[in-house]
């Protein structure tokens, strides 16, 4: 039973109930110019959504493959999921600092000096690359990387000095492939969480779903 | 004569007891007190919540509603907001101006003073409902008359001829796509459309994900083309975030509906827009996600962008914008320089900054203007002058009520 002083409300949930299943009118228009006028169309999905090439295929550890492998880790305490359309794992911890999880292609040296040039530091050459030191990663030897300097993000326009990076590189010969598991963030912080990331490394399996 | 203490309050003596608390100075005390502590927590809000959600939540809102963790506790927040103590506090001056000051030429700086801080509060109301921000990007040579906003996203419908071209966009505002939501929706109709389009799983930042990723399984929106839509926590700057929306393209027909995912990848500032392309009853439309625009009542062209940067680095120390600004036929050689906006009609160009982030010293560059209207620009500024004035005309009737005094009893 509702209340007397309360039935004045019947009419108006009623109205509102409708309102919600009828559709609304587009009224608002706009004039298009410029190259807004010649849209770009039947762009497939990969290509709208910034994906330069096809969703990436999950990595084939061996024989366990053919059930369904797929990537698994044990995400540190006080770091947090913060999921990326470009990488296979992406956390986030403190205030600006990051991990990731990805899968490309590329010679190691590359690599290395890509991670250097986004720190605002030198390139090295094949020989010096090949002598950085390893921490197992899948079970194979990862060629780690520690950087110190003013990172600067993909699609920022300045660098941020005092920042740091450690990162895991693992070549995977048989998929022309390589694996990376980076961390950066302010260098206070990052030190402060060099544990958990070696932890996160070591947690970094892959598992039948 | 003085005015009766109200003991007991009775139907009769309501309104005077509810004036009374309006014109009250406890009233004034304790909102101002309340708007002390609330800039204070919106302020430290902002560490977390970046500036524009904490504006919103704090500054801009009538209650809020929020939890802050103590240690271990977290502790409910049940407070007036911003938007509400300001208006209080306005109609707290407004009355006590009114009925409070001695209606006689002497007060006369009192009421001037009370009428600055009133235009101070009510020009707040105005930039809150009225005020646009956005930038516009422009190479040299090229013009335009319209503004981005900086962080709200528009759907709009592009009905496309057969030469691939098209004139118009039927657009869904942001405000109408704001309050759907990750779980509710909405459908979008009109006559000029053979379809009607239900929006579901909106998000201010959200990405699509291939589901072949690990994460895909984190969300639960429909999969188009072999994505999902994946809700993202919101960016502290909130210009970084890219709306997403699932779509449904409801053929009038009978015919299928046509899911779609939709998102607005903020890419760069001369980025090109991939819209998701709709065949449905003979006919060719482009959707896509872009930043609301605000068309501006005058062009403004780039003749020349100029950078000059301390030695040996690529700091910049100094850069300007020549423009020139046509209007009605006429054309204007104008300057915007960084601390020296250009302003016409209501609206303002910052120098905000300039691209491409990884230019060469030989690379062209381009200019970002922050585009502002907000039609209390000024009044601030005039406030601040009427107070002034008013107190100066208050504490000199004083200053001079006192010398007067002093000379009498000497």
């Amino acid at each position: 039973m509702i209340p007397r002083p309360f039935t004045f409300l019947l009419p108006a949930c009623f109205l509102a109930a409708c309102g919600q299943s009828k559709p609304e009118l587009i009224s608002h228009t706009r004039e298009l110019t410029g190259s807004e006028r010649k849209p770009v169309l039947d762009a497939p999905a990969s290509e709208r959504f910034q994906f330069a090439m096809p969703a990436p295929a999950p990595p084939q550890p061996g024989p366990e493959a053919a059930s369904g492998p797929r990537l698994a880790w044990d995400t540190p305490p006080g770091w947090k999921e913060t999921p990326h359309p470009m990488r296979d794992i992406s956390l986030s911890f403190g205030d600006g600092g990051e991990c990731s999880v990805v899968r490309a292609g590329g010679s190691l040296v590359d690599n290395v000096n890509r991670w250097r040039k986004q720190m605002g530091l030198e390139a090295i050459s094949e020989t010096e690359a090949a002598a950085l030191p390893t921490r197992n990663l899948f079970g194979g030897p990862g060629v780690l990387v520690e950087l110190d300097g003013s990172y600067q993000a993909m699609g920022t326009s300045a660098a941020t000095p005092g920042y740091r990076m450690v990162g895991v590189i693992l070549a995977v010969p048989s998929a022309d492939s390589a694996i990376f598991v980076k961390m950066v963030g302010p260098r206070d912080l990052v030190q402060g969480n060099e544990a958990a990331f070696e932890a996160f490394c070591d947690s970094l399996r892959i598992v039948n779903s | 004569m003085a005015k009766s203490k109200i003991t007991a309050l009775t139907w009769e003596n309501l309104p005077e007891a509810g004036l009374r608390l309006l014109t009250s100075f406890g009233l004034a005390a304790a909102v101002l007190a309340l708007l002390t502590l609330v800039t204070l927590m919106g302020t430290l809000n902002q560490i977390e919540e970046g500036l524009i959600d904490s504006t919103a939540k704090y500054f801009e809102s009538a209650w809020i509603v929020d939890t802050i963790p103590l240690g271990k506790f977290t502790v409910p927040v049940f407070l007036p907001g911003g938007y509400l103590l300001l208006a209080i506090l306005f109609f707290n001056i407004l009355a006590g101006t009114i009925l409070k000051i001695r209606r006689n030429w002497k007060a006369i700086g009192l009421y001037v003073s009370h009428i600055g801080i009133l235009i101070l509060i009510f020009s707040s109301f105005v930039t809150r409902h009225f005020a646009w921000e956005g930038n516009m990007a422009l190479r040299p040579g090229m013009q335009s008359s319209e503004a981005l906003h900086y962080r709200n996203w528009q759907i709009e419908i592009l009905p496309v001829d057969a030469g691939g071209q098209a004139t118009q966009a039927l657009v869904i505002p942001h405000g109408e796509l704001e309050s759907i939501g990750w779980k509710g929706q909405r459908t979008f109709t009109t006559p000029d459309l053979p379809f009607d389009l239900r929006i579901t799983h909106a998000a201010r930042n959200a990405t699509p994900i291939p589901v072949s990723a690990p994460m895909a399984d984190r969300s639960d929106s429909p999969e188009v083309d072999g994505f999902k839509l994946l809700q993202l926590p919101k960016e502290k700057e909130a210009e970084r975030n890219s709306a997403g929306f699932c779509a449904e393209f409801i053929p009038k027909n009978g015919d299928p509906s046509i899911p779609a995912i939709l998102w607005a990848h903020i890419g760069g500032n001369f980025a090109p827009v991939k819209p998701f392309t709709l065949r449905t009853g003979g006919k060719t439309f482009a959707v896509q996600v872009v930043r609301e625009r605000m068309a501006i009542p005058f062009t403004i062209r780039l003749d020349q962008f100029l950078f000059e940067k301390y030695a040996g680095v690529m700091t910049a120390k100094n850069y300007q914008s020549n423009i020139t600004k046509l209007e009605d036929g006429r054309e204007e050689k104008l300057e915007v320089k960084m601390n020296e906006p250009f302003r016409h009609r209501g609206y303002t160009f910052f120098q905000a900054s300039f691209g491409p982030p990884d230019a060469g010293p030989d690379d062209e560059l381009y200019t970002v203007f922050t585009v502002w209207r907000n039609p209390s620009d000024h009044w601030p500024l005039i406030s601040l002058v009427v107070t002034f004035a008013g107190l100066l005309a208050h504490m000199g009737w004083k200053l001079a009520e006192h010398l007067r005094r002093s000379t009498r009893t000497a």
